[in-house]
């Protein structure tokens, strides 16, 4: 049997098969590429049946914590530009945690010609800050795990973060006439100091 | 921890306040009876020296926003980020010669408007003073506010109890010890400032290996170890700029150099900037440690005291604290004092009443310390976030005083028609540049256009100067009755 | 992009703490040595 939540594999095989069909069926119906089970169609078999309302009928006292799909609330779009190579995150999973707390994942892509990816961020924090970003951008994603899941549930959307930085020649010009004028003062302070410390009536031309 | 949960608790950060707050005042009260007279009140007998004179004038230029933006600069702008900001320490270095010169020149000056309207006559007097007096409320507001804000970010105190408290016992200890007081606690302020600043930073890298700090921001955050990072070299000669503005034209300074010493001054600023220049960069690399530390930012704002906290537990918190307290008072104080002085001598004596008595002036500037803590107090009270951009417009106001300032002193040629046109033809396009290009040019075209002016007004009309003008009290001994 | 090398960072970092060290017991000594000459103010 492939992997299942472990309470499955209480009740028998056969059961377990149904229950385990009907999980995804139903309960799993999340896109998830992740999830093991490609899954077996469904036939209703007379046995699969009765299984079936057995397991309904069962006092359903085992909780299923499902890890529920986070996204983006802040900003809470596709795609972002941001002018200084910085910003907030903020993630939410759209539903309060009745099972304990939530961890997150947060996963960054670069997208440059290295595109590599890492977890920024793993906690139980619903948000971060974001900066140093390379002019190139990042991709990011987020999913949650509820404390009694076995699994992650779904990524979120992706958020594309494009960064403006101000353009070289503006910083080019701007640094060129300051240190320009920086030097002017330096140099008036240094030979105005030297023409009057002879004696405070001496002074430049 | 919760973005929500300040890093202290509200009764520490009251503990905290009332002995500072006690000590700062008894010391003050202790202080204030080696003030015999006007020039012991105003300027501390004109004999400060070397150790008290460099610890103030750091102290002073270290700002609460030292303390708190230092971090948050690192996280946004990385290295060049803090670098910048250290280049703030140049306004001490350049002023140091000029302190020299001030000292030399006015013997018996006291303040920085003594000098503009005795080098320069009334009109660039009057304009003179309207740029000190708007920076200098401008700063003393967005201290008082930055306080608040700070107290109960750090120690959930109320907004208005934090400020109120800040601006109490600032305005009660200057009130009693004068500038002996100032000077007295600045050079406490500044060991603790340095120490606490330090001891932070220690641990942080013992903590962790500067290396794998590098390592791991390399890949993912590369522009905050950007050799060319865009946004920090913008602003960069802008706020050089501006920085020199607010130290060259400042009565907080001016009077440093007054109070200091004969052959101090230029000994003692620039020690004060080598104490200040390391400090945004000590204060500021902990929050790119923070990631390799394991620390989640939440809120780039509180960077530095999370990172502190999450070291050093309450104690570090409770030593950003302090920090970030001690920083703010040792700027209020020198705000309350040297403003009140100015008004004082310029405005009550040289305009209101030229024959007044020096026992009656310190009562007035005593009378004006307590008169701008309330002004400011009201200002503060409604919280208006809008306030720190008239702080923000005063750098082409200030930056259009540099070159009056620095040839004033050091050439005799530059003509006092220029000096006024340069001022206000530098503050008015100065301000359309901040509104039409953008903040990160404002104090730059103003000092710009300003050199612009005042060099070409005095080559077409060089005047002629007499230095021994300045020194008024001589000059005018003869003709003047006792 | 050119990056600030780890021993450049490095260097900046240590040598900040190092200068903010040597200015705090700079102030001490100057405060200790104006204390022996009676010059404080």
């Amino acid at each position: 049997m492939e992997e299942y939540p472990d309470w499955l594999s209480a009740y028998n095989s056969e059961t377990a098969e149904v229950c385990a069909d009907y999980w995804q069926a139903t309960v799993m119906n999340y896109p998830s590429p992740s999830l093991p089970c490609g899954g077996p169609r469904v036939r209703w078999r007379p046995q699969r049946l009765s299984a079936l309302i057995a397991l309904c009928m069962t006092p359903w006292t085992l909780s299923i914590a499902n890890s529920p799909s986070a996204a983006f609330e802040d900003p809470a779009t596709e795609a972002i530009t941001v002018n200084e190579g910085h910003l907030s995150l903020r993630w939410t999973t759209g539903e309060t945690a009745t099972n304990g707390s939530m961890t997150f994942q947060l996963e960054q892509t670069l997208t440059d010609s290295g595109g590599q990816t890492r977890i920024a961020y793993a906690g139980s924090d619903t948000g971060t800050f974001i900066s140093g970003l390379p002019a190139t951008g990042a991709i990011f994603r987020v999913r949650a795990q509820a404390e009694n899941a076995e699994e992650w549930g779904a990524w979120s959307e992706p958020l594309k973060v494009s960064v403006d930085y101000p353009p070289r020649w503006q910083v080019a010009v701007l640094s060129t006439s300051g240190a320009a004028m920086f030097l002017i003062l330096l140099g008036a302070i240094v030979y105005g100091m030297r023409r009057t410390s002879r004696s405070p009536e001496i002074e430049a031309a | 921890m919760g973005a929500e949960e300040s890093v202290l608790t509200p009764s520490t950060g009251w503990i905290v306040l009332t002995i500072f707050g006690c000590a700062w005042i008894g010391l003050g009260y202790y202080w204030g009876r080696k003030a015999k007279n006007l020039e012991g009140f105003m300027l501390a007998g004109r004999d400060v020296g070397l150790a008290l004179g460099a610890a103030t004038a750091m102290a002073t230029w270290v700002t609460s926003n030292t303390i708190m933006l230092a971090p948050l600069f690192a996280l946004q702008m990385g290295v060049w980020g803090v670098l910048a900001y250290s280049t703030a320490s140049f306004g001490l270095f350049f002023f140091a010669p000029m302190a020299r010169r001030i000292r030399r020149l006015m013997p018996k000056g006291l303040t920085s408007g003594d000098f503009i309207r005795l080098r320069y006559g009334r009109a660039a007097w009057g304009v003179f003073l309207a740029i000190s007096l708007v920076y200098s409320m401008a700063w003393l507001v967005s201290m008082a506010m930055a306080g608040g804000i700070v107290l109960m970010a750090l120690a959930g105190i109320p907004y208005v109890y934090g400020m109120s408290v800040i601006l109490l016992v600032c305005v009660i200890y200057t009130l009693f010890g004068g500038l002996y007081a100032v000077i007295g606690t600045d050079f406490i302020q500044s060991a603790i400032i340095l120490l606490g600043v330090l001891v932070v930073g220690v641990m942080v890298v013992l903590q962790v290996d500067i290396a794998t700090v590098h390592e791991d921001i390399v890949t993912f955050q590369p522009a905050l170890l950007d050799v060319l990072m865009p946004v920090a070299l913008l602003a960069l000669f802008n706020n050089m700029f501006f920085g020199f503005g607010e130290v060259f034209h400042n009565n907080v300074w001016w009077s440093r150099a007054f109070a200091m010493r004969e052959g101090i001054g230029l000994k003692a600023f620039s020690l004060a900037g080598f104490l200040w220049l390391p400090i945004p960069v000590a204060a500021g690399f902990i929050a790119l440690a923070a990631g390799s530390l394991g620390i989640n930012i939440v809120d780039p704002d509180m960077a530095g005291p999370l990172v502190a906290g999450e070291i050093l537990g309450s104690a570090g918190a409770v030593i950003v604290f302090i920090v970030v307290f001690c920083s703010l008072g040792s700027s209020i104080d020198s705000l309350l004092a040297s403003t009140s002085d100015l008004l004082a001598e310029d405005v009550f004596k040289r305009l209101i009443n030229p024959t007044i008595s020096d026992a009656q002036l310190r009562r007035v500037a005593s009378l004006l310390i307590v008169g701008l803590g309330v002004v400011t107090w009201l200002i503060c009270l409604p919280r208006l976030g809008r306030l720190n951009e008239v702080l923000f417009i005063s750098g082409p106001l200030v930056g259009s005083a540099i070159w009056v300032v620095v040839f004033g002193l050091f050439y005799r040629r530059v003509n006092r028609h220029a000096a006024l046109a340069a001022m206000i033809g530098g503050s008015t396009l100065g301000i359309l540049a901040y509104y039409t290009i953008g903040w990160f040019t404002a104090s730059l075209v103003g000092a710009g256009v300003s050199l612009v002016i005042i060099v070409a007004g005095t080559l077409l009309k060089p005047g002629e100067f007499d230095w021994e003008t300045l020194d008024e009290h001589s000059s005018n001994q003869a003709s003047e009755s006792a | 992009m050119i990056l600030f090398s780890s021993e450049v960072f490095s260097i900046l970092i240590y040598g900040s703490l190092i200068l903010t060290g040597l200015g705090f017991l700079t102030l001490l000594l100057l405060l200790w040595r104006d204390a022996r000459s009676r010059s404080i103010w």
